[in-house]
């Protein structure tokens, strides 16, 4: 099997250290200020990001790694585009060490981040800023041209074109990130949170790309980190499952949603979920784990899921702890388990807590 | 199709002119910023027109070897300490500003190597120095009696500024590689807050060093600028070229400008492989610190 990624007991820690105040206006005497904080640096403890990860990723595949945040995937993504170096174990990328040929993976890969509007020039506009970045990864003039109309098309931001970023709203220059990321097409697509503070339909209409044209078409290596789990289904060959910095399982959707197949899941709407409440039915006989989603955070309407091995014995009680709690039950049905049921059953939380 | 990424020599000046353009729109982005600098520029040779009336006959002696004349003397010394900071901080704020706008990741990710990101996060400085080199030029002559030697030789000022140039880049790359090793990212870095320390001192570019104690013109030798200004004012200003003015020159018992680029070319070979060692050693320090971006 030729394989894109292949990541060998792959480990990243960090210093726990308290914030150097590089924005609190010292000036000139900054950098003695940051010099002394440097030296609580070395004292400080570790926190292990990623810890003793294996994974192999094949050629064309669209893999994703999902977990909640904090979970490691963007420090595990940052390891593999060479920017951060690893403190055990290695990784290669279309057969180069990230290690030993940083240059060569560099010539492989390309990123999308999510937030803040990172990267981008506030004085220059949307095309200019992509025209940068065509210029800064060697796109000829013409091939450029015609990508960047192209992209544009696709994030919807060509009537946005002559704007600059700080002119845009938030989800636009969400947009324009993407863009970026889309001009470039190298065999292997390392893309973190892409859909994070996207609308809808934007979010959808990317997904589509990703999966039909960057994947489908171009047979790029994608690897896409998401706390989404929906996304992940959609979009996924293969989904890893990372917790505290650890890969705690991997397969295709179906085979993951299988490790639980046993169970039941039952999938309760209702007003007025609180910690209260999820310790509650949590504490009832033959409920396995139960998670929580509040879509409404006025009323705290949202939806709960209860795993157990017998719901029909353990409805009545949930209900009734769901009315003692001021709660009102909207709507009730037995659900599929889905990869946050599975993510719940291997950690014991939800991904979106 | 996908294919590895390919930065040929058409590719890089492509990358480099991408950085001169982005540099030189964001400049003009605040159409007022241009006439905010010309007048900085005409306050700045106004206020050392003034202390030469004042001063100018007190130092006249002193000033032999570099033509006699004090407004001459102090606006060349101000635009050739222009250029000199500009290589000594242009590494610093390249990467500073890449830094703070969450884009160092980015470039750091693209297919250039780390001398072309350095390069070109730093050539936009070097752009706005050479129009404010033209502009101290201009008002110089036209308003404040700036006057060139009627032998100048341009060409012998440019070499020596050139190669001071150089070290002044090696310097600044050893204070930028800070920014990783000791995280100095408000706004000045230990070897840039030295050097400047000493450059207004000592250096010679607002006064002659030689009416200074021996001892604080032995501190001017430490840095390149005080021989690129005492060889570049010599060969502009039509002074004389034997005159001994700064200690080296006495310790070596050569010609002042032999001595000068000696000097200058020492400087380069230590400064410039030491600054690129440090310079990448800090950023492999910040790549295992997880500290390239500002956010984790």
């Amino acid at each position: 099997m030729d394989y894109a990624i292949e990541v060998f007991n792959l480990t990243k820690k960090f210093k726990k250290v308290k914030k150097i105040p590089t924005e609190a206006g010292f000036g000139d005497a900054h950098w003695i200020i940051a010099l002394g904080l440097k030296l609580k640096f070395l004292k400080a403890q570790d926190i292990v990001a990623v810890d003793d990860v294996n994974l192999k990723v094949r050629k064309r595949e669209l893999f994703g790694l999902l977990g909640p945040n904090g979970a490691g995937k963007t420090t595990l993504i940052k390891c593999l585009s060479t920017l951060l170096i690893p403190d055990e174990g290695t990784a290669t990328i279309n057969g180069y060490d990230v290690l030993k040929e940083p240059d060569k993976v560099k010539r492989c890969i390309n990123l999308v981040g999510s937030g803040h509007w990172v990267g981008f020039d506030w004085g220059l506009t949307v095309k200019e800023n992509l025209e940068f970045f065509a210029n800064l990864y060697g796109l000829k003039p013409s091939l450029a041209k015609e990508r960047i109309d192209e992209v544009l098309e696709i994030v919807g931001l060509k009537d946005r074109q002559k704007e600059v970023p700080g002119r845009i709203s938030s989800g636009m220059r969400q947009r324009m990130i993407i863009a970026k990321g889309f001009l470039i097409r190298t065999p292997v697509f390392f893309m973190d949170e892409p859909t994070v503070g996207l609308d809808p339909v934007s979010a959808k209409d990317i997904r589509v790309y990703i999966k039909e044209k960057l994947s489908g078409e171009l047979g790029e290596t994608i690897v896409l980190t998401t706390h989404y789990m929906h996304e992940a289904e959609q979009l996924c060959d293969r989904v890893a499952i990372m917790d505290k910095g650890k890969i705690v399982a991997c397969g295709t959707p179906l085979e993951l949603k299988e490790m639980i197949e046993t169970e039941e899941v039952i999938e309760i709407e209702t007003i007025n979920i609180g910690t209260r409440l999820i310790d509650e039915i949590g504490k009832i006989d033959l409920v396995q784990n139960v998670a929580s989603h509040i879509d409404d955070p006025v009323t705290s309407a949202g939806t709960i899921r209860v795993h157990t091995d017998d719901a029909e014995s353990i409805l009545p009680m949930v209900l009734q702890s769901i009315e003692r709690n001021g709660g009102k039950v909207l709507h009730v049905s037995a659900s599929q388990p889905t990869l946050e049921d599975v993510f719940m059953k291997l950690t014991g939380k939800g991904l979106v807590e | 199709m996908t294919e590895e990424l390919r930065m040929d020599r058409k590719a890089t000046l492509r990358a480099m002119w991408a950085f001169v353009k982005r540099d030189l729109k964001i400049w003009t982005y605040f159409k007022l910023n241009f006439l905010i600098e010309l007048a900085g520029i005409f306050s700045n040779l106004a206020i050392y027109a003034i202390i030469a009336l004042v001063a100018g006959e007190a130092v006249k002696s002193f000033l032999k070897p570099y033509g006699g004349e004090y407004v001459s003397y102090v606006i060349l010394g101000i635009i050739l300490n222009t250029i000199l900071s500009t290589s000594l901080a242009a590494p610093y704020w390249g990467t500073m500003e890449a830094f703070w706008s969450g884009r160092l990741e980015i470039l750091m990710i693209s297919p250039i190597s780390t001398p072309l990101f350095v390069t070109g996060t730093s050539i936009g400085g070097y752009v706005r120095t050479f129009i404010n080199v033209l502009i101290y030029l201009a008002l110089g002559l036209l308003f404040f009696g700036l006057r060139l030697g009627g032998t100048a030789d341009y060409a012998l000022a440019g070499f020596y500024i050139l190669i001071a140039a150089v070290a002044c880049t090696g310097l600044g790359l050893m204070g930028a590689s800070l920014i990783y090793f000791i995280d100095a990212r408000g706004g000045q870095d230990p070897i840039r807050w030295i050097v400047g320390i000493l450059v207004g001192l000592a250096s010679g570019v607002y006064y002659p060093l030689s009416i200074l104690p021996e001892w604080v013109q032995w501190l001017g030798c430490l840095i390149p600028h005080t021989y690129a200004l005492d060889a570049a004012r010599r060969a502009i200003l039509g002074g004389d070229f034997k005159n001994l003015t700064i200690p080296v020159h006495r310790l070596f018992g050569l010609t002042p400008l032999l001595t000068d680029i000696l000097m200058l070319i020492a400087f380069s070979v230590v400064t410039v492989p030491l600054g690129w060692w440090m310079y990448d050693r800090g950023v492999r320090k910040a790549k295992t610190d997880g500290r390239l971006s500002r956010w984790v």
